[in-house]
């Protein structure tokens, strides 16, 4: 009695990956293109009685499940009504071609320039006024409560959120120059 | 060309590449003008969108034949990129369109391009301080007698200082050092002397605290009391865009903070000036060259203070933000615990707690370290003075120009002199701190009170007829939440709003209560427009049972009486047992007098529904709002409160929110609200029959029950 327990309760560990019903995206039922700009998928689904079925999203949205830790896995593909469609495990899963268009609009939601200067950092009623240099030129940014604006990642990653939302990254600190390092360090 | 309707900046191509670029909007097509320019037809274009990414925004819209890129912004962009597709939206929907169509309210200072603070137009580097400071002066008016007191003694006591010294030396060149013994008299009197003026210091010192105190008491009031009022006068949009905790520092902290600055730093501004100017003064007229041998280390000992501050201080406040997380993640594993102790987790909090605790400790102690080395360092520059005055009256004491007493003199003067200096440096810092808070103050003082009463804003009876006409309505975000509704409710029926969540019922609502104004239409109660009903007599004539009932701390009689305050205890007990409050009151040991609320009695979610009920019955109103009043009760009890609720509503112009559509039986007719619009309108037989909207929600609700009735079976 004791052991047929158990092995129920085993079991029903085992299928709490198929009871969570997550549908992974990869190259062999998905077909990723580009239309009007923006991208869209095809999905291969089997159905119940054995047959497939394509599923047609003229646009999809992606969003990041982990967006510090992990920026090109576990991606969650929704539709208009940010229901998911389904979840792709990396884009390592797909071909080139479409990993560069999902690559792409990634790149253009979680648009974040990379800091690769510090130029001043001045402190002033609670805010702090930064002036920096990164791949999108230079930047004048504000945070409101700069230590809550800051978000270490790892050992030297510093994502930076300004007042408006928009995002910075420091991809490494041991990549900044001695005077940007000692503007951030205080804050760190 | 036809007519243009508004221009929108943006900033970003769609490769990411920073640009600057404009999109033109007219009536007939969009025109996009980056490095190329792009032309897209007005005709055939469904929607305005502003799809809001992580760090980015897009201005799309969409087509049949699928959706387009306009534009792409940053973060700074969204509230024009929003407020843009509001705008079109509307026009799409034939709104004509406004001369204010073509200005975005700026999100940055036009004088220093940097951003306003959260949710106001006001720059803090730029405002004008002059101007603040006077109407804080204005709004001090109670108590400018005793800051003007103040001031006064803050002088006199520096006065009093000064002369302490010169006594001193008269007491040493006069008596002490004098070629013949004086009188034993006339050294008491120069003794008794001292002691009057060391008594003096001390009793006014008392005066002036006496001061302070009632400048500061009555100066608090009013800088609390105002933007409190000022925050209950604005509307419930206005209000809720602000965090509760930021509402409370602009009333509690900001207003002690400039409660601070006027009962110690003015008096001490005014003070340290005052003996600095007259000491300056005094040393000058004795003696020039000794005046500048103190005075010329005094601008490096400002510097060097101002550096240390500035080197320190960033360094100590960082050490009060680790010290204040230690602080969060103590709070944090307490009030946790029992999750803590459920996993077996209590090592690994204790490591966390650890990390945070050693973290603080690293950072204090350089913080120490720093200090125990640089301030050393200042006090001596600070002393430097000193030597030179040793040097230079030593030598004229041996000339024979000056007595010893005279130097004892000078030598406090140079003592004296440096604690204005240091004093001022950190004046700045002080002046700014409280700069913040004065603009934050003025900030919530300055707001416009958006849902105001008109100017001819009558008091009027309420028979209860509500007319909807065409309302449109859309929060901050580019979507209208109601799209052309309309709907006649007669006084006395009983109408139920149902529909997905998120189409607008809860807005509806609230467009009625007037926390919010619609933008397009009017909603008219007998044939006023809300705008014209003033405020206080709609919402005494208008009553709600929320979903969430909130019990304020205080009694259960307290919080039933909320909304008739000079009710009667007749009046109390009659509401109480229509509502069934009374059930359940007279078994509670304190009876109607149990504490209730936050720190009181806790109430069950049925029993709080039913003080909520008792509230409104209490209120009387001729118009009755029910948004989801039973949502959050089980079945058993939604029933006993739905015969209570039966009771209020009779006879009254009920408006009712419900999803669990069984409880909106009575009603005498059913609006489905769909996507923002009045999809359906009618009994429920009616609707059921019409084989709608409605027929697919009582069928989904149906399958519901029935699958909970097989699992029982």
């Amino acid at each position: 009695m004791e052991t047929k327990e158990n092995i129920q309760t085993v079991e029903s560990v085992c299928n709490l990956a198929d009871v969570a019903e997550v549908r992974y995206l990869h190259r062999d039922n998905t077909e990723i293109f580009l239309k009007n700009g923006f991208p869209g998928a095809n999905i291969k689904i089997r159905q119940e009685d054995g047959t497939e079925k394509t599923e047609e999203h003229a646009r999809i949205w992606l969003h990041r499940s982990f967006p510090f830790d992990l920026p090109e896995e576990y991606i969650s593909v929704q539709n208009k009504d940010q229901e998911e469609i389904g979840l792709i495990r990396s884009l390592t899963d797909f071909d080139s071609a479409s990993a560069d268009i999902l690559r792409g609009e990634l790149a253009r939601k979680y648009y974040t320039p990379r800091i690769t200067k510090i130029v001043s950092l001045k402190e002033a009623h609670g805010y702090s006024f930064w002036n920096v240099e990164s791949d999108a030129g230079k930047l004048q940014f504000t945070l409101q409560d700069t230590f809550r604006s800051l978000l270490r990642v790892g050992e030297d990653k510093i994502f930076v959120f300004d007042n408006y939302g928009n995002r910075y990254v420091i991809e490494s600190l041991k990549d900044l120059d001695r005077r940007s390092l000692r503007r951030i360090e205080l804050y760190l | 060309m036809e007519k243009c309707i508004t221009r929108i900046p943006f900033n970003l191509d769609s490769d990411n590449n920073p640009v600057q670029g404009q999109v033109e909007i007219y009536t007939d097509g969009v025109r996009i003008i980056a490095k190329e320019e792009q032309w897209i037809p007005m005709e055939g274009i469904q929607e305005f969108r502003c799809d809001v990414g992580v760090g980015s925004v897009a201005l799309e819209i969409s087509r049949k034949e699928g959706d387009c890129l306009i534009c792409r912004g940053t973060m700074d962009q969204r509230t024009i990129f929003s407020a843009a597709a509001k705008r079109m939206n509307r026009f799409l929907d034939g709104a004509v369109p406004g001369e204010d169509w073509m200005e975005y309210k700026k999100a940055v200072c036009p004088k220093c391009h940097r951003p306003y603070l959260p949710d106001s137009e006001i720059c803090p580097k730029c405002t004008k301080k002059g101007g603040y400071l006077r109407r804080l002066w204005k709004m001090a008016k109670s108590s400018r007698g005793y800051i003007y007191l103040s001031v006064l003694i803050f002088v006199a006591v520096a006065a009093l200082n000064l002369v302490l010294p010169y006594l001193n030396r008269v007491l040493v060149d006069d008596y002490i050092k004098a070629d013949r013994l004086p009188a034993v008299s006339q050294y008491v009197l120069a003794v008794l002397m001292i002691l009057l003026v060391t008594l003096a210091v001390r009793l006014l010192g008392i005066l002036r605290n006496f001061a302070q105190v009632r400048a500061g008491t009555k100066l608090i009031v009013t800088l609390r009391q105002t933007p409190f009022q000022k925050i209950e006068a604005l509307s419930l949009s206005k209000v809720s865009k602000r965090t509760t905790g930021e509402l409370m520092n602009r009333v509690t902290r900001d207003s002690s903070q400039i409660q601070d600055f006027f009962t110690s730093d003015v008096g001490g501004l005014i003070e340290q000036v005052f003996t600095l100017v007259s000491l300056g003064i005094i040393l000058f007229v004795y003696d020039w060259r000794l005046a500048l041998m103190v005075l010329l280390p005094a601008p490096l000992v400002m510097l060097s203070h101002r550096l240390m501050w500035r080197y320190l201080g960033p360094r100590y406040n960082k050490q009060w933000w680790c010290g204040s997380r230690l602080f969060e993640t103590l709070y944090d594993i307490f009030s946790g615990i029992r999750v803590v102790k459920a996993f077996g987790m209590e090592k690994k909090e204790v490591e966390r707690y650890d990390r945070v605790n050693r973290r603080e400790t690293t950072v204090r102690i350089t913080n120490e370290t720093y200090f125990a080395v640089i301030s050393p360092v200042t006090n001596f520059l600070m002393g430097v003075g000193e030597f030179f005055l040793l040097y230079y009256v030593g030598n004229q004491i041996l000339d024979g120009t000056m007595t010893l007493g005279a130097m004892q003199q000078f030598s406090a003067y140079v003592a004296m002199i440096y604690g204005p200096l240091r004093w001022l440096s950190f004046m700045p810092r002080r002046l700014a701190r409280t700069m913040t808070s004065v603009v934050r103050v003025f900030d919530v003082l300055d707001e416009k009170e958006d849902v105001a009463d008109r100017e001819n804003a009558v008091h009027k009876t309420i028979a209860g007829n509500i007319q909807i006409e065409n309302v449109s309505f859309g929060y901050e975000d580019s979507k209208n939440v109601l799209r052309k509704v309309s709907l006649e409710i007669k006084p006395g029926e009983m109408v139920g709003i149902v529909g997905r969540s998120g189409v607008g019922k809860s807005t509806l609502i609230n467009l009625i209560m007037r926390m919010y104004d619609p933008e397009e239409g009017a909603i008219r109660i007998d044939g006023t427009d809300l705008r014209d009903i003033a405020q206080n007599s709609l919402r005494s004539q208008i009553g709600a049972v929320l979903q969430e009932t909130f019990l304020f701390t205080g009694t259960l009689f307290q919080n039933i009486c909320y909304s008739k305050p000079d009710a009667a205890y007749d009046e109390v007990i009659t509401a109480a047992k229509l509502a069934g409050v009374h059930s359940f009151a007279v078994k509670l040991p304190d009876g109607y007098n149990t504490l209730v609320g936050e720190r009181g009695h806790t109430l069950s979610g049925g029993e709080r529904q039913r003080v909520a009920i008792a509230r409104a019955l209490l209120h009387n109103p001729k118009i009755l709002i029910l948004d989801e009043a039973t949502a959050s009760l089980d079945t058993e009890t939604e029933k006993d409160i739905q015969d209570a609720l039966q009771k209020l509503i009779a006879g009254r112009t009920t408006i009712a929110i419900a999803h669990r559509l069984s409880t909106l039986r009575n009603a005498t007719r059913l609006v489905v609200l769909d996507k923002g619009s009045v999809a359906e309108v009618g009994t429920h037989d009616e609707l059921v029959a019409r084989k709608g909207l409605y027929y697919e929600l009582v069928m989904a609700q149906r399958q519901m029950s029935k699958m909970t009735e097989d699992d029982i079976a």
